[in-house]
């Protein structure tokens, strides 16, 4: 199986081959972002179909020094979500994932793999008091202010900003300074 | 006060500032490294949300409209002027076609000339099921084999559809995929042969039955002899209802 910076670099070249082996890799993170983003089977495909078109057209500006292709793409993904937010003045409604579904293909933490690390962030989520991760879900998600997340929960603008502050503090305990005792960053939640 | 744009680093990650507050943030950290530290760390955590949303497939004929798409930006890379940007689907075939009588005038290369004959029927292939998607009662169905998938477009009241296959393996000189149409009774009507193209990893054809495909209840491949078979003689390669 040839490496993603490898079919990308045949992408740029315009290999079609190339573009849809990477389509059949990362179609699903990619839909599944959108999805989680636009909550619309509709509005997700079209926004999965516009970010693989600017994966071909773009191809030549990935550089696998900086990062992983799967990143570069979900961070065009999100882009393209986003703008499509302030196109249409709209936002989903948020459905908060409640479920521990997710928790059991957490891989391995001790691989050292990507998966390892974004199954072990999402543990960490996971942990967060329900009120601190909703604040950052909507805001990272659906691209909303600490104002506008302060009149979607009918809740104070202050406390926004609190659990927002709290819970990526918390986070970054939890997934970067894991070592940390854990009675250290569970004080202070909202 | 100093470092009074710390508390809003996590939140200046996730884009949550207003544009007055992200600069005042970003001015704090073009001045101080021990935020801009920290700023990173939530940078990486807000990367890594990027990762968190559940893998969905999407619809099969998401991929089949892409490569509609694709016929129509596809254009040569080194190509920038604006009327050509602007030439869209029209102007690919066009440009094929002046491409082929280019090569044909230029280069008496036969590997080209596959080339280019190979992207004309291509072209065909993906208009043909640009067009069928254009009707409502359009239908795609996915088809999966062991290390094989593909998908096939149609509308029931049309006598045609386009057949998409990823994964095939060169069945060689004396061998060739052909499609079949299996009505409801188990007669099976041979769909045509597969064109399987030197350096591309999936094949295409533009499937045409003497009827309407509402008057068959599946489809199916199998390798066959070179010229193809009056009826399916070789293994089944992969199948699906109608």
């Amino acid at each position: 199986m040839l490496p993603d910076s490898e079919l990308a670099r045949r992408v740029a070249a315009r290999d079609r081959a190339a573009f849809l082996a990477l389509y059949d890799r990362y179609a699903g993170r990619v839909y599944g972002l959108c999805l989680r983003m636009l909550q619309e089977p509709g509005a997700a495909e079209e926004v999965s179909q516009e970010t693989f078109l600017k994966l071909w057209a773009r191809a030549g500006q990935f550089d696998p020094g900086r990062g992983a292709l799967v990143s570069w793409l979900l961070t065009i993904a999100r882009r393209t979500a986003l703008d499509r937010f302030r196109r249409e003045a709209r936002r989903p409604r948020l459905q908060l994932d409640d479920s521990e579904e997710s928790l059991s293909r957490i891989p391995d933490p001790s691989s050292e793999s990507e998966e390892a690390r974004w199954g072990s962030l999402r543990l960490a989520l996971q942990e967060l008091p329900v009120e601190q991760r909703s604040a950052i879900e909507l805001a990272y998600y659906q691209a909303m202010s600490h104002r506008e997340i302060a009149e979607f929960l009918n809740i104070p603008l202050g406390t926004v900003k609190t659990r927002i502050r709290l819970g990526m503090q918390r986070l970054r305990r939890l997934w970067l300074q894991p070592e940390l005792p854990r009675s250290v960053s569970g004080k202070m939640d909202v | 006060m100093p470092h009074a744009a710390e508390a809003l680093l996590g939140a200046h990650a996730l884009g949550a500032l207003t544009p007055a507050e992200a600069l005042q943030v970003e001015a704090h950290l073009a001045a101080c490294e021990q935020c801009a530290a920290r700023a990173a760390e939530f940078q990486q955590i807000a990367g890594g949300l990027l990762h968190l949303a559940p893998e969905v497939k999407p619809p099969a004929d998401l991929r089949v409209r892409l490569i509609a798409a694709l016929d129509g930006s596809a254009q040569p890379a080194r190509r920038s002027n604006r009327a050509g940007r602007r030439l869209g689907w029209a102007g690919g075939l066009a440009a094929v076609a002046l491409l082929a009588l280019n090569l044909a005038q230029w280069v008496r290369n036969a590997s080209l000339q596959t080339q280019v004959e190979s992207l004309a029927s291509q072209q065909r292939a993906s208009q043909t099921a640009q067009a069928l998607r254009s009707y409502p009662s359009s239908r795609v169905v996915e088809l999966e084999a062991e290390g094989i998938r593909g998908t096939l477009v149609y509308d029931p009241g049309f006598p045609l559809a386009v057949l998409y296959i990823w994964g095939l393996e060169d069945p060689g000189p004396q061998q060739a995929y052909q499609a079949w149409l299996i009505s409801a009774d188990g007669t099976r009507t041979s769909g045509g042969l597969l064109e399987l193209p030197e350096e591309q990893d999936f094949a295409w054809l533009v499937v045409r039955a003497p009827q309407p495909l509402q008057d068959y209840s599946g489809f199916g491949l199998t390798l066959e002899p070179a010229d193809g078979s009056q009826l399916p003689t070789g293994p089944r390669i992969l199948g699906g209802d109608l």
